[in-house]
């Protein structure tokens, strides 16, 4: 009884909630806040997170039904830490079947803004009382097929594209692109269900040749087939996918958060093999894996051959190359050249309150990796072959949460990651992360938390913590200390440093929304001046102060004004200073299938150093996140528009304009200018 | 109510050291706001301020504002506007005088502000520009455009967002470019109650620092308020009246730049109803 009158008394509070949910459009103040902040911990605005977004659009187009769901479906809400994750399925263990989702309020650990966040991509309903058979009529009839296609285009002329005469070109060949300057690439998707998925990616960079002497057809090409809950078999994929286990310390291809303003979120998700579908070139693997389960045993095993990109010299490369673009001869002379076989298998053990693993990777290279010999690079991975292995765990117990992972070479060389969350109170949650990856260890496919993009020669300890005060406030905050027992690339000499981040969260309604958040981090760093013929090690401090303010005149449109201040010192020279204004507008039309988003943003940062890192709003499944530095103003345009019932065309304009710049980027890359525009295009059609 | 008290002390005092004293377009009438913080100054539109303030009110209604800088008539500005509200959105025009016979400037605009719903209001202008840099040269001219959004969040309080030539439009000139200011500013407004009123900006041109204002109105009698602000580092206090005779309203501001002297700026308007 008290729970029906609990649940009635909500139905009132939450019943603007309603329309929002109606809407079902992915909240991108989430992904803002998870993908800013990657980009500036790994210092590049050019990393792939596809599969974040690709969960949360599907989830967004099909909400998961949570009298149906389990930990890894929720865990793909990478917004839900790990305590609610677990106090929503204890939930549910309880109180199967919830009635509707207003009972998301009863659930502890789930706040106002937490809901607002969920409800995009969550449903309650009754569950059928037998799932639809797997049959190929079924397939042809319930299936999703999905259709995208995209082109981009940099209106300005780059220097790469620019004539070159014939006897230059001889001289020189690597002085010009070898293709049009357009990107395109062409995605379908096939999915029924989740039990399901196929897929087939191909892509073309800009720069890329797509028809002529040196390439015929895309320059990419990836596909994928995955079954899910098919008898014993959990998990059976074919063609490309990707693999994590444990904490990421000896294999994950899928993203890590790492730090970010969502503090308490750092175990490692998804778990296991998954599809891959990315244009991602270089993370993944390709071949075939599958899980089996045996009651509480589950097994995988995976065997991957592929052939990646690397600067050979006979039989010897001393890198490879990760960024997939093939532009020039010196490109093509690097595509293709070295073998690598991956096998790996992971077995794990699955108790009421515990979670035991164990991971063992061995990868073949056909030619030996030779890294040049620098003393920062001493400990780096190098030769023909690797082997690793790790045991990881997951325990709960009261208000404690355990997980990490602890791995070993086989040149013996160990690192391990800990860490203990503790919930005291319904109000306060806290976080300690312990690692430690010697200098030795150096794992191909480690991703694990970690300061450095690389999990090796680190040791750390995190502490984080989430506090609601208030009704309607939260306090999230974290301090990182780090120390890098050997050398680094830029740092000669071991070093030590910390990060520090708070941020205050404020929705006094359900349509506005702020928060302000400070981050400073201090490490040492090379130092060069003038007066100096060697460089010198000396602290480098960053700092940040962000407000937003986010607030909905209508359902229909939403503003947004953010402020960034940012500072920069390095050694005992004089702080250097950032400064960022935006306004964004978003709308969406009654009566014709169109919205629309923009945002003019003035930026005026002295240096590299002061750069900001603004996320943009994008065409579906991208993103961009430009760092921004000089002084200039940047505006951009994302336009939907249904053309069809099944068929949609989104369009983005961005331009940047500097002053006091001739030319913007540099080698092949240089625009003649101050203005750069960008142009993308993507047709999407389901049926 | 603590809410929108904060947004006004935040926007009046983040980041104050980055501040300089502005640079903005000698033809830019300034406008009569306290501390010329007109980014959400709903009260009145001056020429080149947010347009969407137009769209603020729905009465006929012209004006004419004096600018002299530093008690130099060589320095002074002369603009004279209007704001002709229709049934789809309401026009303003505007056109400005700067300058003597060997350097002067001239501006004039068109603008379009359309209320939507009532609590967000649009608009967008257009200006002709011209710079008479020398006899021999003649004028050059150009076209700059204005964008503004008020937003209100809730009775007594307003969100401004204004930017002054976005697209960085410059004049080319035989050997160089005369740069015009391109600025972005916030605003907010807040009314503590019928009388009194609380103003506070961020003005950022793109190549000076961050610049804010902040200010109060005080109605003191039907026919009479006042206003008191400042701005900048150094900081530039700003006092002014207005006087309110039926449908005539008449503006005086002045305030002192600490190195250069006194400014004043001088308005006149009618309201038609």
């Amino acid at each position: 009884m008290k729970r029906i009158f609990h649940i009635l008394f909500l139905f009132a509070l939450f019943s603007v909630s309603i329309v929002a949910q109606q809407e079902k459009q992915v909240p991108t103040e989430l992904l803002e806040a998870i993908f800013e902040q990657i980009a500036e911990n790994r210092e590049t605005e050019d990393f792939d997170q596809t599969e974040i977004l690709d969960d949360l659009y599907h989830y967004a187009q099909y909400p998961i039904n949570l009298n149906a769901t389990n930990k890894k479906e929720l865990e793909k809400l990478h917004f839900l830490n790990d305590t609610q994750i677990e106090n929503l399925l204890y939930y549910l263990y309880m109180y199967f079947p919830m009635e509707n989702i207003f009972e998301l309020q009863l659930i502890e650990g789930f706040y106002k803004q937490d809901i607002r966040n969920l409800l995009p991509f969550v449903t309650v309903e009754r569950i059928a009382d037998k799932p639809t058979p797997i049959k190929f009529k079924n397939m042809l009839k319930h299936g999703k097929h999905e259709l995208l296609t995209r082109l981009d285009k940099g209106l300005e002329t780059k220097e790469g594209y620019k004539f070159v005469p014939d006897e230059e070109l001889v001289e020189n060949p690597n002085k010009q692109y070898i293709g049009n300057p357009f990107y395109y690439s062409l995605k379908y998707r096939y999915r029924y269900s989740n039990r399901i998925l196929a897929g087939v990616t191909t892509e073309k960079d800009a720069g890329e040749q797509s028809w002529g002497a040196y390439n015929k057809g895309f320059d990419f090409y990836s596909g994928y087939v995955q079954l899910n809950d098919f008898g014993r078999f959990k998990t059976l994929v074919v063609g490309d996918f990707s693999a994590s286990f444990g904490q990421g310390l000896v294999m994950s291809t899928t993203y890590g958060f790492g730090k970010s303003s969502l503090v308490l979120n750092l175990e490692a998700r998804n778990e296991g093999l998954r599809k891959c579908g990315s244009t991602n070139e270089t993370n993944f693997f390709r071949g075939i894996g599958s899980t089996v389960k045996f009651g509480r045993i589950e097994l995988t095993s995976f065997y991957s051959n592929k052939i990646i990109d690397g600067d050979t010299v006979g039989n010897f490369f001393s890198s490879i190359k990760t960024d997939g673009l093939h532009r020039t001869i010196n490109d093509l002379s690097k595509k293709n050249t070295v073998n690598i076989q991956v096998v790996g298998t992971h077995v794990s053990m699955r108790f009421e309150k515990v979670k035991v693993g164990i991971t063992l990777t061995n990868l073949q290279l056909n030619k030996t990796l030779s890294t040049t010999p620098y003393p920062y690079n001493y400990y780096y991975f190098s030769g023909n072959q690797q082997t690793a292995g790790s045991v990881d765990y997951k325990i709960r117990w009261r208000k404690f949460s355990f997980f990490g992972e602890t791995a070993i070479t086989n040149k013996f060389a160990p690192a391990t990651i800990n860490s203990l969350g503790f919930n005291p109170s319904s109000t306060v949650s806290l976080m300690l992360l312990q690692r430690y990856y010697s200098p030795t260890y150096d794992v191909l496919f480690a991703n694990a938390f970690g300061e450095s993009s690389r999990n090796n020669n680190e040791e750390g300890l995190y502490l984080g913590t989430e506090i609601h005060p208030y009704k309607s406030w939260k306090i999230s905050a974290y301090a990182d200390c780090f120390s890098f027992p050997w050398l680094k690339y830029g740092i000669d000499k071991p070093s030590v440093g910390y990060d520090l981040l708070i941020q205050a969260d404020y929705s006094p309604k359900e349509e506005t929304r702020m928060y302000v958040r400070y981050r400073f981090k201090q490490k040492e760093n090379n130092i060069t001046n003038d007066s100096t013929t060697t460089p010198f090690i000396s602290n480098y401090n960053r700092g940040s102060l962000r407000y937003v303010l986010q607030y909905a005149i209508s359902d229909k449109l939403k503003l947004q004004n953010t402020l960034e201040g940012t500072y920069s010192q390095k050694a005992s020279d004089k702080p250097t200073y950032g400064i960022l204004l935006a306004q964004d507008l978003s709308y969406s039309f009654t009566k014709l299938p169109l919205s629309f988003n923009l945002r003019y943003e003035l930026f005026d940062a002295m240096n590299y150093e002061n750069r900001i890192y603004t996320y943009e709003k994008d065409i579906l499944y991208a993103f961009s996140i430009p760092a921004l530095y000089g002084k200039g103003s940047r505006y951009y345009l994302n336009i939907k528009y249904n053309l069809w019932k099944n068929l949609s065309l989104y369009v983005k304009i961005g331009q940047t304009t500097y002053i006091h710049k001739e030319i913007i980027g540099s080698g092949l890359e240089e625009i003649d200018g101050n203005r750069k525009t960008d142009v993308r295009v993507l047709l999407k059609c389901t049926f | 109510m603590k809410l929108q008290l904060f947004f006004t002390l935040f926007f009046s005092v983040f980041c104050q050291h980055f501040c300089l004293t502005q640079q903005q377009p000698s033809a830019q009438a300034w406008s009569n706001a306290p501390a010329q913080a007109s980014t959400a100054y709903t009260k009145q539109w001056t020429a080149y301020c947010n347009p969407a303030i137009i769209s603020t009110v729905d009465t006929y209604k012209i004006a004419a504002n004096y600018v002299n800088r530093f008690q130099l008539k060589k320095l002074s500005t002369t603009s004279i506007s209007s704001s002709i509200p229709t049934k789809i959105a309401t026009i303003g025009l505007a056109l400005s005088h700067f300058g003597y016979s060997q350097y002067n400037e001239i501006q004039g605009g068109v603008a379009v502000a359309r209320n939507f719903t009532d609590r967000f209001h649009v608009g967008m202008q257009f200006n002709y520009y011209a710079v008479l840099l020398s006899p021999t040269e003649g004028y050059k001219n150009t076209v700059i455009a204005q964008i503004g959004i008020i937003s209100k969040i809730s009775d007594a309080f307003f969100i401004g967002f204004h930017t002054y030539n976005p697209a960085q439009t410059n004049i080319e000139l035989n050997l160089t470019e005369k740069r015009i200011p391109s600025i972005f500013s916030l605003g907010t407004s807040y009314h503590f109650s019928d009388k009194l009123l609380w103003l506070g900006q961020l003005d950022k041109e793109i190549d000076f620092p961050l610049q804010w204002r902040t200010g109060f109105e005080y109605l003191m009698v039907k026919e009479f308020s006042l206003k008191i602000g400042g701005y900048g580092n150094p900081f530039v206090p700003n006092l002014g009246v207005s006087v309110f005779i039926k449908q005539l309203q008449i503006d005086l501001n002045f305030e002192r730049n600490p190195t250069l002297g006194i400014n004043s700026i001088c308005g006149l308007s009618y309201t038609f109803r």
